[in-house]
């Protein structure tokens, strides 16, 4: 028995509840340790696909505002570009229903086929110019002042040119707060 | 109890303890569906906002593309779904099927089908459906 022969055997006997008591112990916290580090991975996990699945309905719910739509999963060029102009307009008023309703940090929405040639912002001067729309890349409508924890989230759309009346292939970008 | 049964009995505590840890941990270590559903969710919605734009798309006009295809003349189509999903998204493969009156007139098959999203346009008295999904 080693170091225990000069122990008495009471000794031993205590000595030995304890290890065992202290393997219980370790064994019930490592328990109690794991199950909340899973169940907390668990809850961050499901909070982030929460907000994606919020992101994803709030892309198609703004696309289908009167103010961008041109019918399902399609937006007018001509009303994008006339959109900044009533945004900042009505600051208190978008502000009030993209930010505190919506919790959208940004909109950009983006030519991507055909490719344009030059990737730049497009304005409502570029509209009465003859490259248009191949002369712009992208039409910032919503941008909030406020920072904050935000992700993007992007699906493809269509985009009318009304002064062409084709459709092309775009991209609308969200910038949503967590 | 003999001294000996009552050891015995705190030794398969423990070992009981050990064997529920382990459940515990492989439980949530790899008994994770939902990102499954999760993920059909997201390629549904991918998938079907895609098909949506791509056959609105007039520049250049998509219905004609298909029209020319259900003639036997498909490379023109085939180009333009490759430059547009090379645009949007660049590293993920797909698969693509056209039908032209309920009848496989092409495909580029990269995998089985996942989650098929189908959109039809009608013009000339024939149907033509087309299918995508991504890989």
């Amino acid at each position: 028995m080693g170091v225990f022969r000069y122990f008495k055997k009471g000794q031993v006997q205590n000595l030995e509840s304890i290890i065992v008591t202290m393997v219980i112990v370790i064994l019930l916290v490592l328990g109690v340790y794991f199950y909340f580090k899973f169940f907390a991975k668990n809850l961050q996990q499901t909070g982030l696909d929460l907000s994606e699945i919020k992101g994803t309905v709030l892309l198609d719910r703004i696309t289908s505002l009167p103010e961008f739509t041109c019918g399902i999963n399609c937006v007018d060029a001509s009303k994008l570009l006339a959109s900044k102009n009533v945004i900042n307009s009505n600051k208190l008023y978008y502000k009030n229903l993209f930010g505190d309703k919506f919790g959208i940090k940004s909109m950009i929405i983006e030519q991507v086929y055909p490719k344009p040639r030059i990737s730049r912002e497009c304005l409502s001067s570029d509209f009465n110019s003859g490259d248009y729309p191949l002369n712009c890349r992208s039409y910032v409508v919503y941008e909030n002042e406020v920072s904050g924890n935000s992700y993007n989230i992007s699906s493809v759309i269509s985009i009318y040119y009304p002064n062409k009346d084709e459709y092309m292939l775009g991209k609308v970008i969200l910038g949503v707060y967590r | 109890m003999k001294k000996g049964q009552i050891e015995i009995i705190g030794l398969v505590v423990i070992v009981i303890m050990l064997v529920v840890l382990l459940i515990v941990y492989f439980q949530f270590n790899l008994g994770n569906n939902n990102d499954n559903y999760l993920d059909e969710v997201r390629q549904s919605s991918q998938t079907s906002s895609f098909l949506g734009a791509f056959m609105k798309t007039t520049n250049p006009k998509v219905s004609d593309l298909l029209i020319r295809c259900g003639g036997g003349s498909c490379n023109e189509l085939d180009r333009v779904v490759k430059e547009m999903m090379s645009e949007i998204y660049p590293s993920r493969k797909y698969s693509f099927e056209f039908k032209k009156d309920d009848r496989v007139m092409h495909s580029i098959k990269n995998c089985d089908k996942t989650i098929p999203q189908s959109n039809k346009i009608k013009e000339n008295n024939a149907v033509y459906e087309v299918f995508f999904w991504f890989c």
